[in-house]
């Protein structure tokens, strides 16, 4: 399994290697990785429905509990086989959409390690592996979507992109570090199988966790990066509107639903109500646009707003309906998406006003548009009408306002694919200058890729069979119970199946009249416009957050080192001393000292203290030498001869150097001290914190059993009595050797600065 | 420990702190000296205060024989702080012969980027289809 991750890798860096040569056949190079996924799904699908998911753990700090745990169970398998399967169809496409072009290996790189980063989202059963793979799908999406970046709408649109998927991931990061204090465990397999009792702490990990996947999925109201990224080349946007990217946050909530249900009420609601206003007002927007790609990337957010709140809400029946159209929206929104690459391709525009004639000259991709929108608008005899037929089915029974939304929605859903098809297949609108293909789609992947996914949608509408075990396990694998869902062709007449032809007879009845349909839009839309969007909030937004990066980084890197060194001093005061207060014991007061320690000190904090008044260098040596051989003469108080004399041999040394040193720089400080008042503080702080530090040391300090053991074994085991000389030389030998070391190497270090300095100063005279 | 070694150790990180806080490379060279000063005495304070050495069959007359693990571990210190003492006013020897001035200036690089002034790139809206009545 971990072998898959690997494959991915490796196959961009192939790419990287021969970026030369490979030219557009970097994407077949790609191809590799979902093809391998592909493969090792379909091989492991029988196992894993049976029930035993695939367990693989690789330890990385083992001691440390950091282990790279992988679980694919039926729920990961469903995504895997999506992910793979649209991935293959999108890569092949794209070695035929793609001139070769210098950066176009690069791009088929980054997209691999993309396809990469999403399979390793749904196999991770750790939260933080999850995170890492989240987190290099927000970087690899912002490549991939400001690919034109001599383009300001791509660069602005990958920006978007980043910055809302991104926050939103560091806040998922919140949630699952407050989730995992809470269950025990980062495992998410514990996680569900032992859930952590309610408690606020479990309450805001869940809402920062479905913060995460909102911004993922682009669910309101955080939707408006999602359009935006139909900036990206084509083939990228089918991926990520289809089978990825998107889909992380679905399976997120998905994959946490029912835990999340079971610990917090609110979470049910929630999910519902995002989901449904973002249904209703992707398909809304999706109905005024006039770039086809763009009507699409509505209809996407408009998809995933059902998908969020069905899969999201943790009961069996709607977890059912919502995997069920997880497949269909892959398969249509995937052959969608290349259909309008292959028509742009060939025709040069994607404007719905100027497209004209494509129904006689492209009847191959006219007929795979055909039968991908009649599965995305639900018409029977497709898979997605069977799919559509089991959200219903999941929906009748709850509260009537949730289906009639639904069905609101589903309306909207068939009038757009009517607009999209009519759009761009119909006659061109007058005044526009029309456009057509310049050239005949030659029967390559421009072709087949699209017909290929869009023609799976209609097969499984005539054997559904084939998806149903896979809905089925992947529901239990997350909910625990089977939905006794059903996939047929024909339903019977249920409940369920007087929704769908509601929505498919008022959305044909809309389609039939567009003059009027057109000007009710445009009667609301004018209403609507008033209304704050998304992206006007994300326009007002990104100059303040701009203003508070330039503040931030403007006080935290202003470029002196004075302030660096007090801004390390104080975090390195202040952590330890709020991990200590608020629970200190009373601390013991040390005996005094005898009075010659206190003669001692006197001559050190004098000579010390003097250091900050005096001007003349040469002062700076004595004083300092004062303070070096005052230390010495508390060590030999203290018990220890060798550091005594020790110390009194160092200093000499250093004092020699001082004076060397400092008769070649001028004779006095010249420079005024300013901001004199905040320096002290933080000194003063410093020296009460040691004061404090040292106080609670020895209110805590306890026997010395490593100081007896060495007494001990001095003499019998290295036949010497001086036991610090034992201990340097002997029980600690390499501790010294690497004392050596270091002192070997500032050696070179100051022949290899001073000697060049000593001669340019000789040069000069 | 007792409570004027521990004064005296608090004084050494107080004024180190200070020198260390300055713009004058010998003085932070100073500073750093002081601080490794009130260090190894913190390190030292930990055994049992006056004490005779701990040398198998000393006479210490009466005192306690004092933590000879300390003593190892500053006896290191004391030897790293010279070697790093004697780099560091390397340093500072180099950059005035280089520079002409001891002081360190403040980053031109940093400071660029602390007055710069982001703008947001601001592009058209997504286009949206005027309807016509």
């Amino acid at each position: 399994m971990a072998g898959l991750l690997v494959i991915h890798i490796a196959a961009a860096l192939a790419i990287l290697w021969w970026r030369g040569r490979v030219g557009r056949r970097a994407f077949l190079v790609g191809s590799v990785g979902p093809l391998a996924v592909l493969v090792w799904a379909i091989f492991q699908a029988s196992g894993i429905s049976a029930g035993t998911p695939y367990v693989q753990r690789i330890g990385w700090v083992p001691s440390l509990d950091l282990t790279f745990d992988l679980r694919v169970d039926a729920y990961s398998l469903a995504y895997l086989l999506v992910i793979a399967g649209a991935g293959v169809a999108i890569f092949i496409y794209a070695a035929r959409y793609f001139s070769d072009g210098s950066r176009v290996p690069t791009f088929a790189a980054t997209m691999t390690i993309f396809a990469g980063a999403m399979v390793g989202i749904v196999v991770s059963d750790h939260l933080l592996s999850i995170f890492v793979f989240w987190e290099l799908t927000t970087i690899t999406s912002y490549l991939l979507i400001g690919y034109d970046d001599h383009k300001a709408q791509a660069r602005s649109a990958a920006l978007h992109a980043a910055l809302i998927t991104g926050a939103g991931g560091l806040a998922m990061l919140g949630g699952f570090v407050l989730l995992a204090d809470a269950a025990g465990s980062y495992l998410i397999s514990d996680i569900v199988s032992q859930p952590p009792a309610a408690s606020t702490a479990v309450t805001v990990a869940w809402l920062l966790i479905l913060l995460g996947a909102v911004t993922k999925s682009a669910q309101f109201p955080f939707h408006a990066w999602l359009p935006g990224a139909m900036s990206a080349p084509t083939p990228a946007s089918a991926f990520l509107h289809s089978a990825t990217m998107v889909k992380a946050g679905i399976f997120l909530v998905g994959r946490l639903g029912a835990t999340a249900t079971a610990t917090a009420d609110w979470w049910q609601p929630v999910i519902l109500v995002v989901g449904f206003i973002t249904m209703v007002i992707g398909g809304w927007r999706a109905l005024r646009q006039t770039d086809l790609k763009l009507l699409l990337a509505f209809g996407t957010v408009s998809q995933l707003g059902f998908l969020f709140l069905l899969i999201g809400s943790g009961s069996a029946k709607l977890v059912f309906g919502g995997l069920a159209l997880l497949v269909a929206h892959a398969l249509f929104k995937a052959a969608l998406f290349m259909v309008v690459g292959t028509i742009d391709h060939q025709a040069g525009t994607r404007d719905i006003r100027r497209l004209s004639g494509l129904r006689r000259s492209m009847p191959g991709t006219f007929w795979t548009a055909v039968a991908a929108a009649a599965s995305m608008a639900a018409v029977p005899l497709t898979y997605g009408f069977v799919a559509k037929e089991a959200a219903f089915d999941g929906l009748v029974g709850k509260e009537t306002t949730m289906i009639a939304a639904a069905a609101a929605a589903s309306i909207l859903t068939v009038v757009y694919s009517a607009r999209f098809l009519i759009g761009a297949f119909g006659p061109h609108e007058p005044g526009q200058e029309p456009a057509g293909p310049e050239a005949p789609v030659a029967r390559s992947a421009l072709l087949w890729s699209p017909l290929v996914l869009a023609g799976a949608g209609i097969v499984l509408g005539f054997a559904p069979r084939l998806v149903l075990g896979l809905v089925d396990n992947a529901t239990v694998a997350v909910t625990g119970v089977a939905a006794a869902g059903k996939l047929v062709l024909w339903p019977g007449l249920v409940p369920a199946l007087g929704w769908s032809a509601l929505s498919l007879a008022v959305g044909a009845v809309l389609v039939a009249r567009p003059p009027r349909v057109d000007a009710a839009v445009g009667a609301v839309g004018t209403l609507a416009d008033k209304l704050p969007t998304g992206e006007g909030t994300y326009r007002r937004a990104l100059p303040a957050l701009l203003t508070f990066a330039d503040r931030s980084s403007g006080i935290l890197q202003n470029g002196s080192l004075p302030a660096y060194i007090a801004i390390i001093v104080l975090v390195a005061v202040a952590l330890p001393a709020a991990a200590v207060v608020g629970d200190l014991p009373p601390l013991t007061r040390p005996p005094g000292g005898i009075a010659l320690e206190w003669m001692l000190g006197a001559l050190i904090v004098g000579a010390a203290i003097s250091l900050v008044f005096v001007r003349r260098r040469f002062a700076v040596v004595i004083l300092l030498g004062g303070v070096g051989y005052g230390i010495a003469g508390l060590y030999a108080i203290l018990g220890g001869p060798d550091l005594s004399l020790t110390q009194l041999l160092v200093e000499t040394l250093a004092i020699a150097l001082f004076a060397f040193v400092l008769r070649h720089l001028p004779g006095t400080f010249n420079e005024a001290v300013t901001a004199r008042i905040p320096r002290i503080v933080v000194a003063l702080t410093v020296g009460s914190f040691v004061f404090a530090g040292g106080l609670l040391a020895n209110t805590f300090r306890g026997g010395r059993a490593v100081a007896d053991s060495y007494l001990a074994q001095a003499v019998p085991e290295a036949a010497g009595s001086n036991v610090v000389n034992v201990i340097l030389v002997d029980f600690r030998g390499f501790d010294t050797l690497g004392e050596i070391t270091v002192l070997v190497a500032a050696t070179l270090g100051v022949a290899g600065l001073a000697v060049p300095a000593l001669r340019m100063l000789r040069r000069e005279g | 420990m007792s409570l004027a070694g521990l004064l005296i150790a608090a004084v050494l990180f107080a004024v180190g702190t200070y020198l260390v806080l300055q713009r004058m490379l010998s003085r932070v060279i100073i500073g750093l000296g002081l601080m490794s000063h009130g260090a190894n005495l913190l390190i030292m304070l930990s055994g049992p205060g006056p004490a005779q050495p701990p040398v198998i069959g000393a006479d210490g007359g009466g005192l306690p024989v004092a933590d000879p693990l300390p003593q190892a571990m500053v006896l290191t210190a004391i030897v790293i702080t010279f070697g790093i003492t004697a780099f560091l006013l390397a340093l500072a020897l180099r950059s005035y012969v280089l520079t002409g001035s001891d002081a360190v200036e403040d980053d031109i690089e940093d400071r660029r980027i602390s007055r710069a002034k982001h703008t947001a790139e601001v592009t058209p809206p997504l286009e949206v289809h005027e309807v016509a009545e």
